[in-house]
């Protein structure tokens, strides 16, 4: 029934012939024709089979019958299916026709290549005028020689390609699976890594150059531009997972500055050097040790920087290295020098070390004041240009040895006058007091910044010196840090007699000149002090006893009147007691003396011959106990100086009849003591040698 | 001297993000500071106006800056502006009169001593209106700023102004090379039943009371530059520069903008 694919489906008709009883009745095209005629075969059984059999013959036989009364109606229908069937007939034979056309042109434009005279015959004009004469060919191919054996043989090789391919998909798959995994646990090792690096406080970020590496930042914000844009470091993955810091082109060692303590020629001190980190360290260890290198590098390089400015100072640089005088005696030299170097050690190693933290210190100073200064609002543009002071590490430094210089000084000074004047007795003794109070700044700024303020600002240490009741000096010395340098000033108090002999100066600007100052006022105090003791007026002739000393303009020096009968000549006589206070410096030892000189005063010379200052010995009878004991202490004294370390004190005993000299020395020696047990037990007070020089 | 300035505006919600961004973009924490805005309203008439009174010369010897003086009153003898007055403030220093209410009110009432303005240190703001948008791409207006300077309300006083109304300001600042940006927020201070208006008020009610002038809670936004002469072109075009590159790194964050001239007009409308 469907063999006629043009033909619907449900088109009951069927034009083929009936099938005869003879044809072939297999079993799949029975079924087919069971199934379109009762709709399958569940509603049949073998009962209503044999039933419908009996049924049929009957309507055999009655059907023949009924054939004549129909006919008319068959008629009708039979000739309008006659006449669809012809319509239907005459188009399948037109479709025939036309296929055979078709064929013919096919043929003959094929064999137009060949045999065009012949094919022109039978070709129909309008392919030849579409196509043309000899365009198409044909040739005669071989059969393949292919045999089965190898058809079978390819379908095999083919088989295996596929087998082969497909293997190795699975193998690449599995391979990139395995190395994703790989993958997966190098990056976690490495994230966690670098989220460590981030946790422990350093700054993570995106290098601006290559968008997908990640980076630490390890130096300081406030840094030069220079070493700013030396401050981010990659970390890159290790082949093992393990991460890596990558400077860049301008890694370089890892470097420390150290500070070297030379006393002469000789080093006694230095900063320690660190080892630098091992290759497996953590990569915090590295990048510590990054940071560390950059800021020493900054360091050397405002040292440097500053240093230019600090000539006065006696800094100089030198090869490779910085020299800078600290005191007298100790020298400081700075050098940067690679993680590991060796060093000496010696006893100024605290001080060395103590001078490295300052100056790192310092440096982190000068990052917060420029912090500060870039924080606040800028002055408007205008035509001044800023200039970038260097940084002030150094100076500051110098500035607080300075400081300390200074108030060591003021100590020793009137250390050693208390000592000298306790040792001439002189009642009531001298005290003094030197106070250094540090600043405390005002409490808005940080405590870090405070601490250091207090440490390299406002420098004062306030000396007071009491000689008698009345008179106390003041000392403020100031240490300021433009230029490095200490002011003393001076301040008197206001009941002492001293205001109108030696007032002092407001403002001393060196050491020396106070040290000279301080003395002469010493001695103008003590010398005041003997004066005012006893009487009144210059005709205040002395007739024996207790001499009575006058002041002179000359305020260290006084002056006495002597009866003529106490001095043997006509006249009453003038008599000079001077004072002074000097420094004594002989190599190594310092120290002070303080020396009463008496002699006659005018043209008068006593009868009996003095010969003048310095002159002979001759003795009164209480000289010549003293001079006995000088003598000896004389000779003492030489054997002392024969052995080491001597200390002492000496007296010195001049000639001359009525006149003399008297000293009293203290040396200062490294221990600070004063003198030795013994010795110096004989001595004189100042009130005795007075009253010697009054007679 | 001259401001170039471009303004922008945050809201509430984004002013944390907003400061972080500008903490990351300056290197540095944000500086805040409160201040109360006293704002003096110029005499109004057009002519016989006085300027500043020269007898404060006499009576302020010490003042730091005669020269601005100078300068502010060149402008107030042709036209009379809007002055405001700045004096910094503590976040404790608000709700003070609350707080001793609930104390014993006999003692700390006679205790506490009225806030004398003129012994404080305040700063003088004046600003003219921007010069109109000719080619520049940024505002620009002349600006006196005299700081840190005693006794101002009553110079003021002595010049004919009123006080007219105050203000709270709240502000956040950062610095970057030349340029400052502000953060800043206006609060009124709500009606006092104690004090009366147009005084300056000795007791600052409680901060929590305080509102926004703004109805939407707005942060204004500004980056400014100061060029001492106005009449340096290169000065100004360095200013102008700095701005533009703060305009094009921000672009798609902030929207900086030259704002219409007269959203800044100081001058006393008679």
């Amino acid at each position: 029934m469907n063999t006629m694919g043009s033909l619907p489906s449900d088109f009951a008709i069927s034009l083929k012939a009936q099938p005869s009883s003879k044809t072939n009745a297999n079993l799949p095209s029975l079924i087919e024709r069971i199934n379109i005629e009762r709709g399958g075969f569940q509603t049949i059984t073998e009962e209503s089979l044999r039933q419908e059999i009996a049924e049929a013959e009957l309507d055999n036989e009655d059907g023949d019958e009924d054939d004549t009364s129909d006919e008319e109606e068959e008629e009708l229908d039979r000739m309008k299916e006659l006449m669809t069937s012809r319509e239907e007939m005459l188009g399948q034979i037109e479709t025939a026709h036309q296929s055979a056309m078709f064929a013919l042109d096919f043929v003959s434009l094929l064999l137009s290549k060949d045999t065009p005279v012949q094919a022109s015959l039978s070709i129909s004009p309008a392919l030849r005028e579409l196509v043309g004469m000899g365009t198409l060919g044909a040739d005669k191919l071989h059969a393949p020689r292919i045999t089965d054996a190898q058809k079978q043989d390819n379908k095999q090789i083919a088989k295996g390609w596929k087998s082969q391919s497909l293997n190795k998909t699975v193998d690449s798959i599995l391979a990139s699976a395995s190395r994703l995994e790989k993958e997966i646990e190098l990056e976690t090792k490495y994230w966690q890594q670098v989220l460590a690096v981030s946790e422990s406080g350093w700054s993570v970020c995106r290098l601006p150059n290559e968008k997908h590496t990640l980076g630490v930042r390890f130096g300081f914000s406030e840094a030069s531009p220079a070493f700013k844009n030396r401050s981010l470091a990659a970390l890159r993955r290790n082949p093992d997972g393990s991460i890596s810091l990558d400077q860049g082109i301008v890694s370089s060692e890892p470097q420390i500055l150290r500070v070297r303590i030379q006393s002469g020629n000789k080093q006694t001190g230095s900063s320690a050097v660190p080892q630098p980190a091992a290759e497996n360290a953590p990569v915090e260890a590295l990048i510590l040790q990054a940071r560390n290198t950059i800021f020493a590098e900054e360091l050397w390089q405002e040292l440097n920087r500053e240093a230019r400015s600090l000539g006065s100072y006696g800094v100089q640089s030198k090869d490779d290295t910085l020299v800078c005088p600290l005191s007298a005696t100790k020298t400081a030299v700075f050098d940067l020098v690679p993680l590991g170097e060796a060093s000496l050690t010696g006893p100024d190693d605290s001080m060395a070390e103590g001078v490295f933290i300052s100056l790192n210190l310092l440096l982190s100073y000068a990052h917060r004041q420029n912090h500060r200064r870039r924080t606040q609002p800028p002055p408007p543009i205008s035509s001044q240009k800023k200039i970038i002071q260097p940084y002030n590490l150094l100076r500051f430094l110098l500035t607080r040895l300075k400081h300390q210089e200074t108030i060591g000084q003021l100590n020793h000074l009137l250390g050693s006058l208390c000592r000298v004047i306790e040792l001439a007795q002189v009642k009531p003794l001298p005290s003094f007091k030197v106070t250094f109070t540090p600043w405390t700044p005002p409490s808005h700024i940080s405590q870090a910044e405070r601490t250091m303020l207090s440490l390299i600002d406002r420098l004062e240490g306030i000396a007071t010196f009491s000689i008698t009741e009345t008179t106390t000096i003041t000392i403020t010395a100031r240490t300021t840090i433009f230029p490095i340098g200490s002011t003393f000033a001076l301040s008197l108090s206001p009941g002492s007699p001293l205001m109108s002999i030696c007032p002092p100066h407001p403002v001393l600007t060196s050491y020396p000149a106070l040290r000279d100052y301080i003395h002469y006022f010493t001695a103008c105090t003590i010398a005041t002090s003997i004066s005012s003791v006893g009487g009144s007026g210059i005709d205040d002739i002395n007739d024996g006893g207790q001499a009575v000393w006058h002041q002179t303009p000359h305020p260290t020096t006084l002056r006495t009147l002597l009866a003529p009968s106490v001095t043997g000549s006509k006249l009453p006589r003038t008599k000079q007691l001077s004072l002074s206070i000097q420094p004594l410096s002989t190599e190594p030892k310092t120290g002070v003396r303080m020396r009463a000189h008496w002699e006659w005063n005018g043209p008068e010379q006593p009868e009996h011959g003095s010969i003048g200052r310095r002159a002979s010995f001759e003795a009164t009878p209480l000289q010549k106990e003293d001079i006995q004991m000088a003598l000896e202490l004389e000779k003492e004294k030489k054997e002392k100086e024969e052995a080491e370390g001597e200390e002492g004190e000496k007296m010195r005993r001049v000639k001359g009849k009525g006149e003399g000299v008297y000293d009293w020395v203290m040396w200062e020696t490294e221990d600070g003591k004063g003198w030795d047990e013994g010795e110096g037990e004989v001595f004189r007070s100042l009130e005795s040698v007075v009253t010697d020089a009054g007679k | 001297m001259q401001e170039l300035f471009l303004s922008s505006t945050v809201a509430n919600e984004d002013l944390q993000r907003a400061l972080r961004i500008l903490q990351g973009y300056c290197g540095m924490k944000p500086v805040t500071f409160l201040r109360r805005r006293l704002i003096w309203e110029g005499p109004r008439a057009r002519t016989g106006l006085k300027g500043v009174d020269q007898g404060i010369y006499k009576r302020q010897p010490l003042l730091r800056e005669p020269h601005l003086w100078k300068g502010l009153h060149e402008q107030l003898v042709r036209q009379s502006y809007i002055i405001t007055l700045l004096y910094d403030v503590d976040r404790d220093q608000f709700g003070q009169s609350e707080k001793m209410e609930v104390q014993d009110d006999e003692d700390s009432a006679k205790d506490e001593p009225a806030i004398n303005f003129d012994q404080l240190p305040g700063s003088l703001r004046w600003t003219d209106l921007p010069d109109p948008a000719g080619g520049r791409p940024v505002s620009s207006r002349l600006i006196v700023n005299i700081e840190n300077e005693r006794g101002l309300c009553t110079i003021l006083h002595t010049m004919n102004h009123r006080l007219n109304q105050e203000m709270i300001q709240e502000s956040h600042r950062f610095v970057l090379g030349n340029v400052v940006f502000d953060f800043s927020r206006y609060l009124q201070l709500p009606p006092s039943e104690t004090e009366p208006v147009s005084s300056i008020r000795i007791h600052l009610p409680a901060y929590d009371s305080l509102v926004p002038f703004d109805s939407e809670n707005k942060w204004v936004l500004t980056a400014s530059v100061l060029v001492f002469n106005g009449s340096n072109p290169d000065h100004i075009q360095k200013g102008i520069d700095e701005l533009m590159t703060v305009k094009t790194d921000f672009e798609g964050c902030f929207d900086f903008q030259a704002l219409e001239r007269l959203v800044f007009d100081t001058r006393v409308k008679i």
